[in-house]
């Protein structure tokens, strides 16, 4: 898969698939937030992948410091536990998703989500008026009016052997996807040899995506 | 595009259909509660008939709030699929205080007898534990969020009880004196002592949780600053809490009936707007822990 793994190897393991996000190449250009928009057919106030700044020194020693975000895919997912109709699951790779058909709605998965990355739906609407565009209306047939959503690491990519749009997309090649049960390959070996963080370690979620600095 | 700055941010996802929600479903479950001891203690009033068949409506109404807040209703029956989810955890334990709680009041009104034989009573204390379990669900369903720690106190399942029961006897107190012989006097003074010293209870929870957000991270003293607001200072705090502290108080010592019964009614009016307005205070200032 993703390039590291030996194509014999899917039929005896399942892999442990995680992002690697490096900060001191990131610069803020959110490429990665359209392409998630443009793959995923999100809505206007839908954010899978998004980019927050932070300002920090004093002035005139102040720099941006840049955070891509989205669902962290963790090992102990806390919306998976609290999700009262078994709509979020975590599959055995370490992607969690949502059974569209199964939400209730209830937006309890949305508060206790340490890093903020999931979304109600409350309506379909389009980005340029009332009218969906053509290809709106092919795209919005992915999502579920009353239903909470989030990134899905490109699934549909990743069964297929690719990375996902936002990895893909990045300019300055930032990100990096791949199995962490593999350490041949580049997120493993990025783990090892350089400093990584994870965000909130503290409430116990272990998420699946890393952040590198320094 | 999304590109904003990192501060502070306070939950939004739950408001008023919630608070009410919970504030309906502690009081249900403080009214059955204070009502079944009082039965237990043989002080069988019209009240405790009035006050064990009172719980479960209010339970059943504030799930109707519930209710509004979820937006495939037609899939609402998945609720109780994952028993480790502390809402499907409060579904079934609201299920069965209502299931046990209308099995020991409705036949109380027909059978003469029912409250003191061995079979009411025993399902009535199956309906007074998940009452107890009612009360104290939100508090453990709001702890699981990590991510607020304001929230995440061992405190806070207490608070939710302590305010149910004052509650519960704030609504017995507010239609006794109304029906002025479906309580006893000396069952209006057990029920004031008991609400003085219920109150107090909650204060002093209240106040402890207040002092160590302030003391806390930085999410918590955001949390404690945003209950300094006149609504939670005057709505709960003063008015509704320390106000019918001094009224019950009062109730206590005179003796003039009139006097008694207004000072009552005015602190259990006062108790119940406070106890609504304190869940809404806990649950609006849920601030989440900075990422960075």
């Amino acid at each position: 898969m993703v390039g590291d793994q030996l194509p014999e190897r899917r039929f005896f393991r399942m892999a442990r698939y995680a992002m690697v996000i490096n900060l001191d190449k990131c610069i803020g250009c959110n490429t990665c937030a359209v392409a998630c928009k443009v793959e995923n057919h999100t809505g206007p106030d839908v954010f899978w992948c998004s980019v927050e700044y932070k300002e920090v020194g004093i002035y005139p020693l102040v720099s941006l410091q840049f955070l891509p975000r989205s669902c962290a895919h963790c090992a102990n997912p806390p919306c998976v536990e609290v999700c009262p109709t078994g709509a979020s699951f975590q599959r055995q790779d370490g992607i969690v998703l949502i059974n569209y058909d199964k939400c209730i709605g209830c937006k309890y998965c949305i508060i206790a989500c340490p890093y903020g990355s999931r979304y109600y739906n409350k309506e379909i609407k389009g980005y340029f008026g009332v009218e969906l565009t053509p290809y709106e209306k092919l795209g919005y047939k992915q999502h579920q009016k009353g239903a909470v959503e989030k990134c899905n690491f490109c699934i549909h990519r990743v069964e297929k052997g690719e990375v996902p749009a936002c990895v893909e997309a990045c300019p300055v090649e930032a990100r990096y996807f791949g199995d962490l049960d593999d350490p041949s390959s580049a997120v493993s070996r990025l783990l090892v040899s350089k400093h990584a963080f994870q965000l909130l370690p503290e409430v116990g979620a272990s998420p699946n995506l890393y952040y590198l600095r320094g | 595009m999304v590109s904003t700055q990192i501060a502070l941010e306070r939950q939004r996802v739950y408001g008023w259909l919630i608070t009410i929600d919970t504030f309906l479903g502690g009081t249900g479950s403080g009214a059955f509660l204070i009502s079944f001891i009082l039965a237990l203690l043989n002080r069988n009033e019209p009240i405790t008939k009035i006050g064990t068949l009172l719980g479960p409506l209010l339970v059943l109404s504030g799930t109707f709030f519930l209710l509004a807040d979820i937006s495939s209703k037609a899939r609402v029956y998945r609720i109780v699929a994952n028993p480790l989810s502390w809402m499907s955890r409060g579904t079934l334990i609201l299920a069965a205080f209502v299931i046990f709680g209308l099995a020991y009041s409705l036949p109380s009104f027909a059978l003469s007898g029912w409250t003191e034989s061995n079979l009411g009573k025993g399902i009535g204390i199956i309906a007074a534990i998940f009452a107890v379990l009612v009360s104290v669900y939100p508090g453990f369903l709001f702890g699981r969020v990590k991510r607020i720690p304001f929230w995440s106190v061992a405190n806070l399942p207490l608070l939710f009880f302590l305010s149910s029961c004052c509650c519960g006897i704030a609504i017995l107190l507010l239609i006794g004196p109304l029906a002025t012989s479906a309580l006893g006097e000396s069952s209006l003074q057990q029920l004031r002592i008991a609400g003085i010293l219920l109150i107090a209870g909650q204060l002093l929870v209240l106040g402890t949780l207040l002092e160590t957000a302030r003391h806390g991270s930085i999410a918590t003293a955001e949390s404690s600053r945003l209950l300094k607001t006149p609504m939670f200072i005057i709505g709960v705090i003063i008015a509704g809490t320390v106000v019918p502290l001094g009224l019950l108080s009062y109730s206590v010592i005179i003796s003039n009936v009139i006097i008694t019964n207004v000072s009552t009614s005015i602190a259990s009016l006062l108790l119940l707007i406070g106890g609504l307005l304190l869940r809404q205070g806990i649950i609006r200032a849920g601030v989440y822990l900075p990422l960075q």
